[in-house]
């Protein structure tokens, strides 16, 4: 597993406030495939609180609103704002079992690329 | 009889083919079923006895739905054909396509009927570009089926091809020996599934489930019985009405995330899928008729609203999205669109939408669950837009290779220029823009006030409105010609072009009422007004030029506008007169609006002149004899009950719309033109007729 995704996932639950992360509500399992091993996560959002448990022990799995399936490798890169998460879905990079809008309300959350040239105020 | 083009639709899914139900696409060429901006079949023909089929005659049931009358052979001379062959066809999800032949000769006949299928899985994008595939495809023979396959790395798209009358498959399709007894038929249903597959095969886009043909007919007519029911003295109204109501019915697009909910798709075939501006401007033209495409459209926009920096996507925080796209170039991100964000009106025209979309409805619920977006719509506005910090939302793209130029409706390359042709730097500030802007801040100030118990933020939007209006009237307005400027350049200038974009600055409400009769007038003059509708450049500019998509075409969806905003300042006559000549024109076309049409002055060519577009029926187009008759009926939500303040231009005589729908439940609005019909023509146009005051187009 990589640090971008676990300062990414272990974040969530610091992010407080964003509109963005308190209009999702479920739970979320991500599943974290690399080199045969799988990381399982589990996410449970709540009017901007959120709950993320790490566990790499297969029995421990338990049903989610939205269950979301890929590589570690690529996980990482979106957690680090260098892949697209939609479109990674629609070339079935991403598995998903479960709502497709709450993967649609979770990908807000990844950060944008690491530069960009963007003006006004805020940049 | 081939040339030509049908197509059928579904969703994102739709069937192009030639006359004869038959599919055969080069790479550069359009015909296909295309589903989720993929084209599952290129080839589709049909053949007996190794012979190709002529039509006879083509049926367009449902927008689901064409039957195709054929026959054997394929000369140009009369075949007295002892065979007909019948082909129809229903897309939903993928097609169905029920093959029947009629034996009309005495005696049995024995044929070999075949299909030869093909799929490319070419890229809606690749298929305009003509871009090399990147991936292999494959075709699998067994369960009765001929499975048509694509894969690279884990991107899969599969067309299963199946027959319920026994058929030899092989790679290339399938074949049928049969003997049809004399006066006899022969008849089977061919299935086209389609599937879009993760490595594993689980589905990656899972369509709702597929609705039968009954389902989607019951559908289409409780759609047109739920509108408002129109009459009136004037036939072609009550044809172009109910044209709108049906091609909006086609035109409904269901993301998989909406929950069965629909919004409109910008254009049949090519833009079927949402779009930020068209989906929003077409839903503000239909909220008096359609209510509930609004609400789907604020939804689903407000689910992507743009959370980070990405140049490659133009997306910054607060943004509502532009295009949407399900195709492999966007899926390993060779395109910005899942989704793209470049346009810099679809986020103050959210929140425009989301306030009418109350005061219709009086769904104040939506406007609760939005305020974040809409509060985040309101701070791109100031944080993001203001590209030079003076207060005006600016637009310039930072995706250079695929991301768009022109960020506002006029999106084509020389759209925005100087009197003198020449084009401005970048970024620019179009003025119809600053419209918007100021009247999203007014809007979302009543929401604030009222929904979000936020009084200090309402008077903060308010007061920062005020401002823009003083400003804009001051830097914008050309006061020796006495009309605003079409946009400011990187320097501040003004971009001094007369446009029609002008005319929307009256429905936003930004112009100074003192300065409203001469915006009229301008927009009402001989440059401007061509006696059909207001063009889109005056023909007094050097970039003027009647075919230009941008630079002199009359926009039907633009005038739809316009003549909403001349309402707003009073200008009655002027925006019954712009109704008028928008319905004259979609009389010659048969009540279906094209996109655009020519420029030319009336009288010159007596008709309409299409603009040449692969689009049709077209969303705002199709929206905009919707948004006519609100002008015309002056409807106006007010105080939770409708206002009814008509002004009908001459010929249309009595006008009723039954059963509107809003928060009031349902009401019935009347109204009556000034004079009747004077003139009896074979085909009564309403700008030939004249009022008492002499009032007409020509």
């Amino acid at each position: 597993m990589g640090q971008v995704t676990e300062a990414f996932l272990t974040g969530l639950s610091e992010r407080g406030d964003e509109p963005p992360l308190r209009k999702i509500t479920g739970t979320y399992r991500i599943d974290l495939r690399d080199n045969g091993k799988v990381d399982h996560w589990y996410l449970t959002f709540d009017g901007g609180k959120v709950s993320v448990k790490n566990s790499s022990k297969n029995g421990a799995k338990s049903r989610a609103d939205c269950h979301m399936i890929t590589d570690s490798e690529l996980f990482d890169r979106m957690a680090g704002g260098r892949a697209n998460a939609m479109a990674a879905v629609l070339r079935g990079a991403i598995l998903v079992r479960g709502d497709l809008d709450k993967v649609v309300a979770f990908q807000r959350l990844f950060p944008g690329p690491p530069s960009h040239t963007a003006r006004g105020r805020k940049q | 009889m081939t040339g030509g083009r049908i197509a059928i639709l579904d969703g994102n899914t739709f069937v192009v083919s030639d006359t004869r139900g038959d599919i055969e696409a080069t790479p550069d060429d359009t015909a296909g079923l295309f589903s989720f901006d993929t084209r599952f079949l290129s080839k589709w023909v049909l053949t007996v006895n190794e012979q190709r089929l002529s039509t006879l005659s083509i049926d367009d049931l449902h927008y689901f739905e064409t039957r195709f009358f054929l026959v054997p052979g394929t000369g140009t001379i009369y075949i007295d054909a002892k065979l007909s062959v019948i082909r129809d066809r229903t897309v939903n999800g993928g097609f169905h396509e029920e093959l029947t032949i009629l034996n009309h000769d005495d005696h049995p006949v024995k044929l070999e009927v075949r299909v030869d299928a093909e799929a490319d899985f070419a890229d809606l994008f690749e298929v305009k570009d003509v871009v090399p595939k990147k991936g292999k495809t494959y075709t699998r023979l067994g369960n009765g089926e001929l499975a048509l396959g694509y894969q690279r790395e884990t991107f899969k798209r599969e067309t299963h091809i199946s027959s319920t009358q026994p058929a030899a498959f092989d790679e290339n399709g399938m074949s049928f020996e049969i003997t049809v007894p004399a006066h006899g038929r022969w008849t089977t249903t061919l299935r086209i599934v389609l599937s879009a597959l993760a490595s594993d095969g689980s589905p990656v886009l899972e369509a709702r489930e597929h609705r039968s043909h009954d389902e989607m007919r019951d559908d289409l007519h409780q759609w047109i019985d739920a509108a408002p029911q129109l009459d009136c003295d004037w036939p072609p109204l009550k044809t172009t009405y109910r044209r709108s109501l049906i091609d909006m019915a086609a035109l409904r697009f269901s993301p998989l995330t909406a929950d069965g909910g629909t919004l409109p798709a910008a254009g049949l075939p090519w833009f079927m899928t949402m779009f930020g501006r068209d989906s929003i401007i077409t839903s503000l033209q239909s909220l008096p008729i359609l209510p509930g495409l609004a609400e789907t459209t604020l939804r689903e926009l407000g689910a992507r609203q743009g959370t980070r920096l990405d140049d490659f996507r133009d997306e910054d925080p607060g943004r509502i999205m532009h295009e949407m796209r399900y195709g492999e170039m966007t899926a390993f991100e060779e395109r910005p669109h899942s989704p793209y964000y470049g346009t810099a009106d679809a986020t103050p025209l959210f929140v425009v939408l989301l306030d009418e979309y109350e005061r219709w409805t009086g769904d104040a619920e939506l406007v609760r669950e939005l305020e974040p977006e809409a509060r985040a719509a309101i701070a791109w506005i100031d944080d993001y837009a203001d590209l030079l910090g003076n207060g005006y939302l600016w637009y310039q793209r930072r995706n250079e290779q695929t991301g768009l130029e022109n960020q506002c409706w006029k999106d084509s390359w020389d759209s925005i220029s100087y009197r003198d042709g020449r084009l401005p730097g970048f970024p620019r500030a179009t003025c119809e823009l600053q419209g918007y802007a100021y009247d999203a801040k007014m809007r979302a100030a009543r929401l604030a006030r009222q929904y979000w118990r936020d009084p200090h933020y309402a008077d903060a939007l308010e007061k920062q409105a005020a401002q823009l209006k003083r400003r804009f009237n001051r830097d914008f307005w050309i006061s020796e010609r006495g009309h605003f400027a079409l946009a400011l350049d990187e320097t501040g200038d003004q971009v001094d072009a007369l446009s029609s974009n002008i005319g929307h600055l009256l429905w936003s409400g930004i112009v100074e009422t003192s300065k409203a009769r001469s915006v009229v007038k301008h927009l009402m003059s001989p440059q401007m007004f061509s006696g059909w509708g207001i063009r889109t450049l005056s023909t007094d500019e050097k970039r003027y030029n009647p075919i230009g998509y941008h630079v002199g075409t009359v926009w039907p969806f633009d005038n739809s506008l316009i003549a909403w905003g001349f309402r707003k300042y009073g200008f009655k006559k002027e925006a019954a007169r712009v109704a008028a000549g928008i319905l004259d024109a979609a009389d010659f076309f048969d009540g279906r609006l094209p996109e655009a049409f020519a420029g030319y002055e009336r009288p010159f060519t007596r008709y309409p002149v299409q603009y040449p577009t692969a689009c049709s029926p077209h969303a705002w187009s199709t929206g905009a004899p919707l948004l006519l008759l609100r002008t015309m009926l002056g409807l106006a939500p007010h105080d939770g009950h409708l206002i009814v303040d008509p002004a009908v231009p001459p010929g249309i005589g009595h006008l009723e719309l039954l059963n509107i729908p809003g928060r009031w439940g349902r009401v019935d609005a009347f109204a009556r033109s000034a004079a009747g019909m004077e003139r009896q023509h074979l085909r009564p146009q309403l700008s030939s007729v004249r009022d008492r005051k002499g009032f007409a187009a020509h």
